[in-house]
């Protein structure tokens, strides 16, 4: 059993898509619950893919191959997911900020957070506040994420959570925030509640809300 | 009110107690370098003071406790931006931390042109106030030019006669000089015969300044300045000083204000080298980035930074150079080169003035790399640009051990058949030993990118081998090879370990694949395959090894004779506008010929910029098309 597992979750790490799907399907075939496989192999695999960019071992390329192949056998286990295991661990709200077109640190969190078991709402780029506070209202999301690639279009954000401020809903909803000019100072002087330095970063600061 | 003195400068100035000590340098006029424009992110801003007055200042902030401060025995390192001050101190700003002052060490190409000045002098005899029939001054100016040049409409302001009435004795019968513009406008009347004829062409860079005085008869250069740009106090890039524009919109005039200075200090230096009076210069054409030419004309450049990069002003401007406080002739003229986006501005169409017709011939690619990365592609007869967020890597910025390309920058690495690691530096144009090096410029930092890929030390995925391999390599507490040391404290200027970290290969493969990616979709838009020949602009380009930028895919594969630099191709371009008028109207059909091409938001960026990220000539993984299964 464990064998399996350890198959999934090793060419999951190392991108191997094809052979991933082959492993799943082999695991599934001897009777390997879904659930455990969600949890052990691709949840697992995709932690240690994210602790291997935060270190610099990894880069993009390599992450987006792994991410590429957990994607891929997802459908595969799916429909073998039932009751409890389906469940997801929560919703995220996630969006470039309004002037900001940047979408591939998004990207990379939004697979992240999938890959950790978050149901992931993307509201794409150039987001304006009010679009984000209208998702907050629609979604009832627990955790609203938001990227900034620019110094200027980091202000953005501020005025994103004094709406929902003044709408009532920032206690409802956690506040992330990311991006490369963006400090934990910054994060702090706009009232949100983390600074995700990165993907990694931001699916643990996640984690931790959760308990 | 604190005093802070700053050395070497040994200059005071006096502060409100908690103001920082990068205010203070900015109030004192000390140019320190401050890469995120005081946002205590960049670790640049560096200053030391001595131990004892450590209490005169507040403690390390928490960005400098999780940053990577420099230990000292007996001195104290602070970040300028983070350091507030509380009472007196004397701050000292070590090299690295300097703002650029200094040239370019290549300013400039010169291009032979004819000339053909938009201005001109003529000499007139003006009648005295009792020849019939009675007329106005004016009137008589505009006669007697009228009457000498052949020409029917002449136009002339109340302003230039005002500067006229100005001179002894200016309503008697006399011979006066007539400068008109455009063979159409009096911008000038001189008692007395002058025949010469002078310009300026400024070249306005984020980091420096390049003036050039010319003779407009004869198309030549009679002396040339450089200078920092003196706004790098408000932050090295132009986002930084939007920044401060975004909270202070005070900041714009003072930026305004500050440029206009520096061009004033180095015209009026050229004038006193030269003997060329002021009032002789009558022309002038500026080029520059788009925010530095908004800034210049007083317009608020904060929509350049944000989606969708739209320019406030987009045409070219002819502006009455007084107005602008440019001390030359007050009614002389100031060309500003139009800009075609938020990134693609008068230097781009400068330097795409340089390359003459040639350029529309085969396919072409001119590159210039700064804090972006700007490309424009010839191709059949089309001219296409883009600008690719390259990242300041290639300035020497957010690198660990970065510098601008100044003496002591390392700006070439190679490793010798032994295996050690050797380095040059750029030389000190005062002594004829070269510097210990002082940290990495951007050339310094592909070289040795393309050199450790080559020996081993860097793998084409930009991962650092195992810390076994090499005595440069260092492990982290991961274990893991953290960082190269290229030059030890020992070695160097700084008395710090000068290294090429992970984090910096990085960012270097950040900024090669956005130029890359971006090269990519031009090309595929405009239906090119192949490139003919690149031209690199800018000092980037003046330090580059051409094998270097292909060994890391840069650029797309093109035989190495076939890159060339053409150094500072702004300048060149913007004196080609000023001594020939048929080259100031080609600027302006060029911007209407050019179009730009947005990368923000194309779908096909996304995986071109994955796949690009390794340090290849061309990906090993091939961006895939579509994405998911």
């Amino acid at each position: 059993m464990s064998q399996h597992i350890d198959a999934i979750k090793d060419f999951v790490i190392r991108g191997k898509k094809n052979d991933a799907a082959e492993a799943v399907r082999q695991a599934l075939a001897a009777g390997t619950d879904a659930g455990l496989i969600m949890k052990d192999a691709l949840v697992a695999a995709m932690a240690i893919v994210g602790q291997k960019y935060s270190s610099g071992e990894y880069f993009l390329p390599q992450m987006m191959i792994a991410a590429r192949a957990m994607t891929e056998v997802i459908p595969l286990i799916k429909p073998h997911l039932i009751g409890v295991a389906a469940e997801k661990k929560g919703k995220a709200v996630i969006g470039t900020v309004q002037g900001d077109f940047h979408d591939i640190g998004k990207n990379i969190v939004r697979m992240m957070m999938e890959g950790a078991g978050y149901e992931v709402v993307d509201l794409g780029v150039d987001v304006q506040p009010e679009k984000f506070v209208e998702a907050v209202t629609k979604e009832s999301p627990k955790f609203l994420l938001m990227s900034a690639l620019i110094t200027l279009t980091m202000e953005s954000m501020r005025r994103t959570i004094e709406l929902l401020n003044a709408g009532g809903l920032r206690s409802k909803v956690v506040v992330g925030v990311g991006g490369a000019p963006l400090s934990q100072k910054f994060a702090d002087e706009i009232g949100a509640d983390f600074f995700g330095e990165d993907a990694y970063v931001c699916v643990q600061s996640c984690n931790q809300r959760l308990a | 009110m604190p005093k802070v003195t700053f050395l070497p400068d040994e200059r005071t100035v006096e502060v409100r107690a908690g103001e920082t000590a990068l205010t203070a340098a900015w109030k004192a006029g000390v140019g320190i370098k401050s890469v995120c424009g005081g946002r205590g992110t960049c670790g640049s801003c560096l200053v030391t003071l001595a131990s004892a007055e450590r209490r005169a200042v507040n403690p390390p902030t928490l960005l400098e406790r999780e940053g990577l401060l420099p230990e000292g025995e007996d001195r104290h390192y602070r970040l300028a931006c983070q350091c507030e001050i509380l009472g007196a101190v004397t701050l000292s700003v070590p090299p690295e931390s300097e703002a650029v002052k200094s040239a370019p060490r290549k300013p400039f190409t010169h291009l032979p042109i004819a000339a053909r000045p938009l201005a001109t002098r003529i000499a007139i005899d003006v009648d005295g106030p009792n020849a019939p029939p009675p007329r106005a001054l004016a009137e008589r100016v505009k006669d007697a030019v009228m009457r000498t040049s052949g020409r029917r409409r002449i136009a002339l302001g109340a302003a230039v006669i005002a500067d006229f009435s100005r001179q002894p004795s200016f309503d008697a019968a006399q011979t006066v000089t007539a400068t008109l513009y455009r063979e159409r406008t009096i911008i000038q009347v001189r008692p007395g015969r002058h025949e010469r004829l002078f310009g300026l062409a400024i070249d306005i860079g984020t980091t420096s300044i390049v003036v050039f005085l010319c003779d407009l008869l004869e198309g030549a250069i009679l002396a040339s300045r450089a200078a920092g740009n003196p706004q790098a106090m408000f932050g090295e890039d132009v986002i930084s000083r939007m920044t401060h524009i975004q909270k202070d919109i005070a900041a714009l005039g003072a930026m305004q204000g500050a440029l206009v200075e520096a061009v004033n200090q180095l015209t009026g230096d050229m004038c006193a080298e030269t003997g060329v009076e002021p009032h002789d210069i009558v022309d002038a054409v500026l080029v520059g980035n788009p925010t530095m030419q908004h800034i210049l004309l007083g317009i608020n450049p904060e929509p350049l930074g944000r989606g969708p990069y739209l320019p406030v002003w987009s045409e070219g401007v002819e502006a009455e150079a007084q107005s602008l406080g440019l001390a030359i002739a007050p009614r002389a003229r100031l060309f500003v080169f139009p800009m075609l986006s938020g990134y693609i501005g008068g230097d781009i169409l400068a330097a795409v003035l340089t390359r003459g017709r040639d350029f529309y011939r085969g396919t072409q690619l001119l590159i210039d790399v700064g804090t972006n990365g700007e490309v424009v592609l010839a191709h059949d007869g089309a001219l296409m640009a883009t600008s690719c967020a390259t990242g300041p890597v290639y300035e020497g910025a957010h690198i660990r051990c970065g510098v601008r390309a100044q003496p002591g920058a390392i700006e070439r690495v190679w490793v010798d058949p032994t295996g050690a690691l050797r380095l040059a530096t750029i030389p000190d144009p005062g002594r004829d030993k070269e510097p210990r090096p002082i940290g990495l410029c951007g050339s310094g930092v592909i070289s040795s990118v393309a050199a450790l890929i080559g020996a081993g030390l860097i793998t084409p995925e930009g991962s650092l081998a195992e810390p076994g391999r090499h005595p440069a390599l260092r492990a982290g507490p991961s274990g893991r090879a953290e960082d190269i040391v290229l030059a030890p404290a020992s070695r160097s200027q700084t008395g710090r370990d000068i290294v090429l970290t992970q984090k910096d290969v990085r960012g270097v493969q950040l900024g090669k694949s956005s130029l890359r990616s971006g090269i990519e979709i031009l090309m595929g838009v405009c239906g090119a395959s192949t490139i003919d020949r690149i031209h690199l602009a800018g000092t980037f380009g003046n330090h580059l090894e051409p094998e270097d930028i292909l060994k890391i895919g840069l650029v797309p594969r093109v035989p190495v004779a076939r890159i060339h630099s053409i150094g500072n191709a702004a300048g060149d371009g913007a004196r080609l506008a000023l001594f020939n008028r048929h080259q100031r109207n080609r600027a302006l059909s060029l911007a209407k010929r050019m179009t730009v091409l947005e990368l923000s938001g194309r779908a096909d960026f996304h995986e071109l910029f994955i796949a690009h990220t390794e340090l290849a000539p061309e990906p090993l993984a091939p961006p895939q098309a579509t994405r998911g299964p």
